[in-house]
């Protein structure tokens, strides 16, 4: 491992002002779980390293009527699994958080670190996309903007963050009746693996009719960002979704993604595995949209 | 490179300590401090063996900077018997012949101490999740997972 200053500032705007000094030389530090690995093999190489976990304002989950679930960015995958709140009103982050990496790494990896770190096959992001969330950044002088999360990623280990700006919150909006959701990753392991690929998908139903009235189906590792396809979600929005529907919705999404070949499948592989996975996830959302219940907020 | 002071408890007893930033927490427990029951494996969050619990929880101490740990407190497996007696797990361990070359067995132990402590109630494939993160190279997983499965229903 390379030297680096160490910095360990007690405020968010302490945390901005540094970042913004050493633009383009300092690296945050969350959870640690991908940039020390990255350190380590010399990979990333900063001069400067911030560590934001002395900032108490970002661990925090909160559930608020008007935003639905608020998550600080420093909240770990572990403390998302056993949060009582997360698993009454949003149990598929639960699901999601099992799948992620193993026990010791879910107790300090971060949801904030997991999405600013911005791996096209991070698993936080596909099903945070499909839930419709949005990302809360704050800038230096402590101004804040808000910003959609499928707009936050720009290609791997990019994103929309500006000079000085720090991710702080992620906002997931209530999940309606007649909704459901599902997030597949698959591996070739069951634990500590990264997706080969990742679908998620949310499915929402008309009362009676049973007719689809929104999907969001997003698919990671299989394009330089988490990528959500709007071609397969056309073919089944304002149907009465059959199995024939969903297969065209798959097919669609295969042919939509743009996936590369590495270490852990080709590119024809995950194509074809982009369909299968799709078809799965899409029959789980209706599955459980189906299931879900009638009452709440609509 | 300017060293860092740090001040933090080990297995109950109170250490302060100079490091430089680039430390990693299984480097100054095992070459500051002398505390080599600690295993570094693979540097890189992905075996396990340098398992240790800081504030309570199960981390891989090669994933976190010795300067993060400042006001931590940290318990390795050197720290797990008390009074001459060893840990329920530890001998658990031993009963079961969990044990072969040992170099997991340090992370294992500590991983599952977290894990039982946090999740009172396990099913059947818990005892795996528990131990997804550490690999045993003699592949004496059944073992492992017996002796485990042994202390958390308390025989």
């Amino acid at each position: 491992m390379k030297d680096f200053e160490y910095h360990s500032p007690a405020t968010l705007e302490e945390a901005c002002q540094l970042l913004k000094k050493y633009d383009g030389q300092a690296k945050v530090l969350a959870g640690g779980t991908d940039l020390i690995p990255g350190l380590y093999r010399r990979e990333i190489v900063p001069e400067q390293v911030i560590n934001i976990k002395g900032i108490p304002s970002l661990n925090f989950i909160a559930n608020e009527e008007s935003k639905g679930l608020v998550l600080g960015s420093l909240v770990t995958f572990n403390e998302i699994i056993s949060s009582p709140i997360i698993e009454e009103h949003y149990p598929i982050l639960k699901e999601v958080a099992e799948k992620i990496a193993s026990h010791q790494v879910r107790n300090l990896a971060t949801i904030g670190g997991n999405l600013c770190n911005a791996a096209p096959s991070a698993d936080s992001a596909p099903i945070l996309i499909a839930l419709d969330s949005t990302v809360a950044l704050i800038e230096p002088g402590g101004k804040e903007r808000t910003l959609p999360l499928e707009k936050f990623f720009i290609g791997p280990g990019e994103t929309a963050l500006a000079p000085g700006e720090i991710l702080i919150q992620v906002h997931i909006p209530l999940l309606k009746p007649r909704t459901g959701v599902s997030y597949l990753k698959q591996t070739s392991r069951q634990a500590l693996e990264i997706a080969v690929v990742g679908v998620a998908a949310l499915v929402r139903l008309e009362k009676k009719t049973e007719k689809c009235s929104l999907v969001r189906l997003v698919i990671g590792a299989c394009a330089s960002t988490p990528l959500r396809i709007p071609a397969a979600e056309k073919i089944l929005v304002g149907k009465k979704i059959g199995s024939q529907d969903i297969e065209a919705a798959a097919k669609a999404a295969s042919e939509a993604v743009k996936p590369i070949t590495d270490v852990r499948a080709s590119k024809l592989y995950r194509k074809e595995m982009v369909r299968v996975q799709c078809k799965r996830s899409l029959e789980e959302a209706i599955s459980r949209a189906k299931s879900s219940p009638e009452t709440g907020m609509e | 490179m300017m060293k860092h002071r740090l001040n933090l408890r080990v297995n109950k007893q109170d250490f302060e300590v100079f490091v430089k930033p680039k430390t990693t927490l299984v480097d100054l427990l095992r070459d500051e401090l002398g505390l080599t029951g600690t295993n570094k494996g693979c540097g890189t969050g992905e075996c396990g063996a340098c398992t240790v619990l800081m504030n309570g929880n199960a981390v891989n101490s090669c994933l976190v900077l010795a300067v993060e740990a400042d006001g931590a407190e940290i318990t390795t497996i050197e720290g797990l018997a008390s009074e001459g007696r060893l840990d329920p797990l530890q001998q658990a361990f031993v009963d079961e012949g969990a044990i072969q070359c040992g170099f997991c067995t340090p992370g294992m132990i500590l991983v599952a101490k977290d894990f039982l402590e946090k999740n009172p109630q396990l099913r059947e494939e818990d005892y795996k999740t528990a131990i997804s993160g550490n690999l045993c190279r003699c592949t004496g997983y059944v073992k492992i997972v017996k002796a485990i499965k042994k202390v958390a229903e308390g025989e």
